[in-house]
């Protein structure tokens, strides 16, 4: 795909909207970038089982950060900056996760305790679906399937750290749904 | 490119990718851009100024300032301390911006032009003893260094609740960079009221505070200024 200097100026002016609260040129701005923030992150991450995420990453910290871009200023060094270290962080992040994780080949069954609860069901069905297919296939098969992680990692046709990465953001991400939807039931 | 050719390449997404765009999407509210670097750095130096003037009035100048600041060794010290602090709170603020590039040159001038604050006790001022700093201290109280940290406090703060809006990739170099840059605006500040250009008493006082203190900013920045990915 070729960008030229039009096509900067008009997602600088989408990027603009966006800081605005405009959602339909947020939608576009992110359909129209994300082919290339997909190519970028393949380019610079060798290990292909881990694209899918780093490339979800990539995206949420453009999300969080794109306060961060001031519309005088030409958009693609902001872009290009903040893809390249949020590649970098996510890098050091799955290293350092990688390194420190213990396997475990059995979980405990306080899960199935606590979603016995009144309501948690259901909001865990919730939040489950909310999640990125990879994720959430990821969190089924080791805490709902009660599988262990070389047999999830066999099926999927990933490596064990790929597989516990996958869980690990997933876990995070069921968190903070949860909370939302905690916070918002108490409002 | 076209609503047309943007309605086909969102027709190519996968379906995770998708799912994520509109994830994002719902979860977009309007946002304030940040202030440029140059703009939260003004900001930061005027609020440094007031907290300078306003410790300076309480404690007074020393008596001898006009000739201390004449000297080419006091008044380099001074002016060394000050610049050391405006230009490290620049590093910190600019470190915590997303798009920032860290390139080792700045921190190996800086490390460089901290070492020789540092040295220039022993280059340049009178020789005292610790057993004098020590009794000294237990005097009045520990009076220099309490300021110093006074001085740094509410300077750190202030940089921090600046930039812990920006979306810093190298928190603790953040911290670190704002701790240094406070902790030296206290020393130059003391250094104006207290008379004892002495090394021992420099260093331990006025000096020794940024290098006892300097992990609180650092640790408690690596936490503060990370949240933004959490």
């Amino acid at each position: 795909m070729d960008f030229n200097d039009d096509q900067w100026q008009a997602w600088t002016r989408l990027m603009k909207l966006t800081q605005e609260g405009d959602r339909e040129a947020y939608e576009r701005l992110l359909v129209e970038i994300s082919p290339l923030v997909f190519n970028y992150v393949r380019k610079r991450v060798f290990n292909s089982q881990h694209v899918d995420d780093v490339y979800q990453e990539v995206l949420l910290t453009f999300h969080k950060a794109k306060h961060t871009y001031r519309t005088n200023q030409p958009f693609s060094p902001w872009f290009f900056a903040v893809i390249r270290n949020a590649i970098w962080a996510c890098l050091q992040k799955n290293h350092r996760i990688s390194e420190r994780e213990v396997l475990m080949d059995a979980f405990p069954d306080t899960a199935a305790l606590v979603a016995s609860e009144d309501g948690l069901d259901d909001r865990l069905q919730r939040a489950l679906e909310s999640l990125p297919d990879g994720n959430r296939q990821a969190v089924e098969m080791l805490k709902f399937r009660g599988m262990s992680v070389d047999d999830a990692a066999k099926e999927l046709g990933i490596s064990k750290i790929a597989l516990k990465v996958r869980a690990h953001r997933g876990y995070a991400l069921l968190r903070k749904h949860l909370k939302e939807e905690q916070r918002k039931k108490n409002e | 490119m076209s609503d047309l050719n943007s309605q086909s390449i969102a027709k190519s997404l996968p379906e995770s990718q998708r799912r994520l765009v509109e994830r994002l999407v719902a979860d977009n509210k309007p946002v304030k851009p940040v202030p440029s670097v140059l703009v939260q750095w003004l900001i930061w130096f005027f609020f440094a100024l007031l907290v300078a003037g306003v410790s300076l009035s309480l404690i007074g100048p020393q008596f001898e300032i006009q000739e201390r600041l004449a000297e080419l060794s006091s008044g380099g010290f001074l002016l060394l301390a000050f610049v050391l602090s405006a230009l490290t709170a620049w590093m910190g603020i600019a470190s915590s911006m997303p798009d920032h590039r860290p390139h080792p040159l700045p921190k190996v001038l800086a490390a460089l032009c901290v070492l020789f604050l540092f040295s220039m006790p022993f280059l340049y001022f009178d020789r005292d003893t610790l057993t004098q700093v020590w009794a000294n201290n237990a005097e009045d109280g520990w009076f220099c260094v309490r300021t110093v940290v006074m001085v740094a406090f509410p300077s750190w703060v202030m940089l921090g609740w600046m930039v812990s809006r920006n979306a810093s990739f190298h928190p603790g170099w953040t911290g670190a960079w704002l701790g240094i840059s406070a902790f030296l605006l206290g020393t130059g500040t003391i250094q104006l009221h207290c008379a004892h250009w002495e090394t021992c008493h420099m260093l331990v006082d006025h000096l020794l505070p940024m290098l006892v203190l300097i992990f609180l900013p650092i640790w408690l920045g690596g936490y503060w200024f990370s949240r933004w990915r959490k």
